[in-house]
Parts: structure tokens; C-alpha cells; sequence
């Protein structure tokens, strides 16, 4: 889950990232690692971190499915 | 006042929605249907994410599409709009009925609808006792599927809201019926009983049939099916590994899916449904089977490379990209000559056969964009839109 902003100075620092989704502007902690997973508060989409490079976040939905889904 | 994509995830289908809706020039709303609070009180309607209200944008909207990808939530989310005051595509009357493929068979069968013989028994096969004993009931729900169905021609099992073959299971003996039903559990995708089912002999192929209506519109079918094909297991879902090919419906075929249709639609505006039919072969084939499965051996070959890319994530982060990749390689697939012969089999097989054709089950929410649009040549979001477009104002 994205990790709330009360914390001490460097943890603090957020990188902007996309809701590949429905596009909600996302504030994603400094410290976040590849394969964390993220909810967008948006829509509430589950995101996958694929990658963290110089400052910017790749972001993928993950593939979930259900087992009443789809048809 | 406008139009609403409802959805849980985009994958490829609500992409494509989003993609068609764009080339029509039809600005969608999109409603997740997902992590969202949705409100009643004596104070009104109110739909909250974490980060978001979406009350207003709620409001606005005079039609929803419903793709929730879930059954169960599709039900939900139908008969939640409605009482909304919101018009839906599909009502909540046809994801009721088309949930269970028991109630689909039901009114099928009423108005004459060739359907394969089915029983239901509303037993499940373990009762546990308040003092948590278990009572199992398996004999005797295996005795009476076996007064009404014949073992030796095979008895299908299968699980009432199902999907992608999920828990269908075939007995060809009383050992394989009794261990069979003893797999069926009350789960979401079969919440009471157990659904028995004649096997149909259907050769090596089934149909998946496009009908739909605009309000104030007659209803059509689509005069072309997507088939699924192989010899890989009695089940022909795709996800089972079988293959995709398409072919021309008979008139008579195309008149029986319409009044299918409108038996399902009944009362409402607007409609689509994709039927599943099964073609009652036996022994009526049409050529070696040898030839055919050599036939499917090199159609096989020609399918891996489109396999390959709908498994490619890429359709998640740049689905313009990979939609454009999935159609040139589902081009090559189609123009091969395996999948053209193969087809020219299933057309002429299917017009022998168009009187022992059966229904069996309606998709209210169907997959398309991968399979169905690509096989078919016709893009099931274009009469989903124009259906969601016909009801406005109205």
C-alpha cells in the first residue's frame, strides 16, 4: 500500500507516478522497492511496481482474475 | 447525461471498449467498480474511493455498460444502477437469467429452443449435520441423474454459473458419475445442487453466436460465429487450449439465435448476448479424421505466434501497440491454409448438421476482443455502444 506522508524527512520524499488506469496523479514514497504492490485511491486499482529508474516509476496493473470471471 | 463504462480492471476487452468508443466519437464515462463505497441512506446515494468521490460523476450518468468482470458483481452492480434510476446494458433481468445457465436452459426450453437434456437436482453432495457430522448424498443424486440421463453415451456435470469450463466434468460410468459429484461443493460458481447434463457429441467444434438489439431497432445476429475447435479435451474453451476459427451460419441457424434473443431479452430495451451452441454431429461427419487432425496440427503452429503476443503485458501498458501487433499476427494465423481449410469443414459439416444444433448457455458479458472480433472480423463493442447509445433520451 502507498506508505503515508508522516514520516521522518528523507522517507517523506515522493516521486510522481500515473494511475495507468484511469491517469490519477499518484504520490509514491521514495523508498519503494520493485514488485511492491500499490493501490490506486482513484479507482482503486491494484499496480505492480516494474521498475524504478532515475526517479520514475513504472507502474503496471496487476492480472487478476476471479473465479466467476469473465466468460 | 451520458454514458458509463462500469468495469473492475481494463484488460483487453474494456480497452477495446474504450478504443471503438473513441473511433465512434462516444465519450464514455468510466464508474471502477472495484475499491469504491457505495452509499444508501435516508440522506441519499453517495460513491467514495479512498482518494475520490464519484457521487456526482454517479449522477450524471443516464446509461451504464456493464462490464463487470465478475458474475456475481455484474448482478450486483446491474440491479444497484437500476434502482439508481440508471438504464443498463445488460438489465439486471438478463444477468439474472444469464448467470445460471440452469434459468437460461429454462426459458430456452420453454418456447421450444433445441437444448441438451438436462437435470438438475437441488441436493448438494455433502450436508453437514448440526452436530457436524456429514451426510453424503452422492448415490443418490448419482441414481437419479442416471434415471433420466444415459451413462454410456456420457453425463456432463457442470457448475451452474461457470466459466471458462471451470468445473465441467465428464462421467462415462457409475464410478466416474459418483467421484464426480462428490467434487461438486457449494462454491460462487455453483451455489446449490447439481446441474447434469446429455454429452453432446459435437465432433471436434462448437459456436459462439453474436445477437444483439438496439431500442427501436429490430434484433440481428451476426451472420458469422467465432467456432472453437480441437480435439485437445471434450470441452472446447479456448482456455483449454483449443483453437479459434469462424464460419458462416446458416439462415435458419441465425433465425433460431435471434428468437433466442429475444426470449432472453424479453422486456428490455436493448440487448446483447453471446450464445454457445453445440452442433449434435455423431457420426454425421465430413472428412478423415486423420486429415482433420493433421489439419489442426498445423493451424496449431500458425496460432503460436498470436498466442504469444496476447500473453505479452505489453497490452497493459501500451494496448494501442499491442492491438496492432495481435491483429497483423491473427492475419497471418487467418490466411493460412490450414485455417481455411479447417473452416471450409466446419461450414460444410454445420450446414449438414444445422437441424441437430442445441443451445446451451448465453454470455451477457462476453470476451471479444482477442477471439471473437478477430476471428469473426466483427467488433462486438460497436452494437454494445450503439445499444448503450440508443437508449438515451428515451
Amino acid at each position: 500500500m502507498i506508505k503515508q506522508a508522516n514520516q521522518p524527512e528523507e522517507m517523506n520524499a515522493i516521486i510522481k507516478a500515473k494511475c495507468p488506469d484511469c491517469d490519477a496523479e499518484l504520490d509514491i514514497p521514495k523508498d519503494i522497492e520493485k514488485g511492491e504492490i500499490l493501490s490506486c485511491p482513484s479507482c482503486g486499482l491494484e499496480l505492480e511496481v516494474k521498475q524504478i529508474q532515475s526517479g520514475c516509476v513504472d507502474l503496471q496493473e496487476l492480472t487478476i482474475e476471479g473465479e466467476d470471471w469473465g466468460e | 447525461m451520458s454514458i458509463a463504462l462500469l468495469y473492475e480492471r481494463s484488460e483487453s476487452d474494456e480497452n477495446g471498449i474504450k478504443l471503438t468508443a473513441q473511433q465512434l466519437g462516444i465519450n464514455l464515462i468510466y464508474l471502477p467498480f472495484r475499491k469504491i463505497a457505495l452509499s444508501i441512506s435516508k440522506d441519499g446515494f453517495s460513491a467514495t474511493t479512498k482518494g475520490k468521490d464519484y457521487t456526482k460523476t454517479f449522477q450524471d450518468v443516464e446509461v451504464v455498460l456493464n462490464r463487470a468482470q465478475s458474475k456475481n458483481r455484474r448482478l450486483q452492480a446491474s440491479y444497484l444502477m437500476e434502482s439508481l434510476g440508471k438504464k443498463t446494458l445488460n438489465t439486471s433481468k438478463v444477468e439474472f437469467i444469464c448467470y445460471s445457465k440452469l434459468r437460461t436452459l429454462l426459458n430456452f426450453n420453454k418456447q421450444n429452443i433445441p437444448i441438451p437434456k438436462t437435470v438438475f437436482v437441488p441436493c448438494d453432495a455433502t450436508d453437514i449435520m448440526k452436530n457436524g457430522k456429514e451426510i453424503n448424498n452422492e448415490k443418490d443424486i448419482a441414481d437419479l441423474l442416471e434415471k433420466e440421463l444415459s451413462l454410456k453415451d456420457g453425463v456432463v456435470l457442470k457448475a451452474d454459473s461457470g466459466t471458462h469450463g471451470k468445473m465441467i466434468m465428464l462421467s462415462k460410468n457409475r464410478e466416474e458419475l459418483e467421484t464426480n459429484i462428490k467434487e461438486i461443493k457449494p462454491t460462487i460458481i455453483n451455489p446449490i445442487g447439481v446441474v447434469g447434463q446429455e454429452l453432446i457429441h459435437k465432433w471436434f467444434y462448437d459456436l459462439r453466436i453474436i445477437v444483439s438489439k438496439e431500442k427501436g431497432k429490430l434484433p440481428v445476429c451476426h451472420d458469422t460465429a467465432m467456432v472453437r475447435a480441437g480435439f485437445k479435451d471434450f470441452r472446447t474453451n479456448t482456455f483449454l487450449g483449443n483453437l479459434v476459427f469462424h464460419a458462416k451460419l446458416p439462415l435458419s441457424v441465425q433465425n433460431l439465435s435471434v428468437k433466442c434473443g429475444n426470449i432472453l431479452g424479453e422486456g428490455s430495451d436493448a440487448w446483447i448476448f453471446a450464445l454457445d451452441a453445440m452442433v449434435n454431429v455423431k457420426d454425421n461427419t465430413n472428412v478423415d479424421e486423420a486429415h482433420l487432425k493433421s489439419q489442426l496440427d498445423l493451424a496449431a503452429q500458425g496460432f503460436l505466434p498470436v498466442q504469444k503476443i496476447k500473453q505479452d503485458e505489453k497490452r497493459l501498458t501500451d494496448f494501442q501497440m499491442w492491438n496492432s501487433k495481435l491483429e497483423e499476427a491473427f492475419a497471418t494465423y487467418k490466411n493460412s491454409v490450414a485455417y481455411q481449410n479447417i473452416t471450409n469443414i466446419i461450414e460444410e459439416n454445420l450446414d449438414d448438421n444445422k437441424n441437430v444444433l442445441v443451445f446451451h448457455e448465453s454470455n451477457s458479458c462476453p470476451e471479444f476482443w482477442e477471439n471473437t472480433r478477430l476471428a469473426t472480423g466483427f467488433n462486438l463493442a460497436v452494437p454494445l455502444l450503439k445499444g448503450a447509445q440508443s437508449l438515451i433520451g428515451n
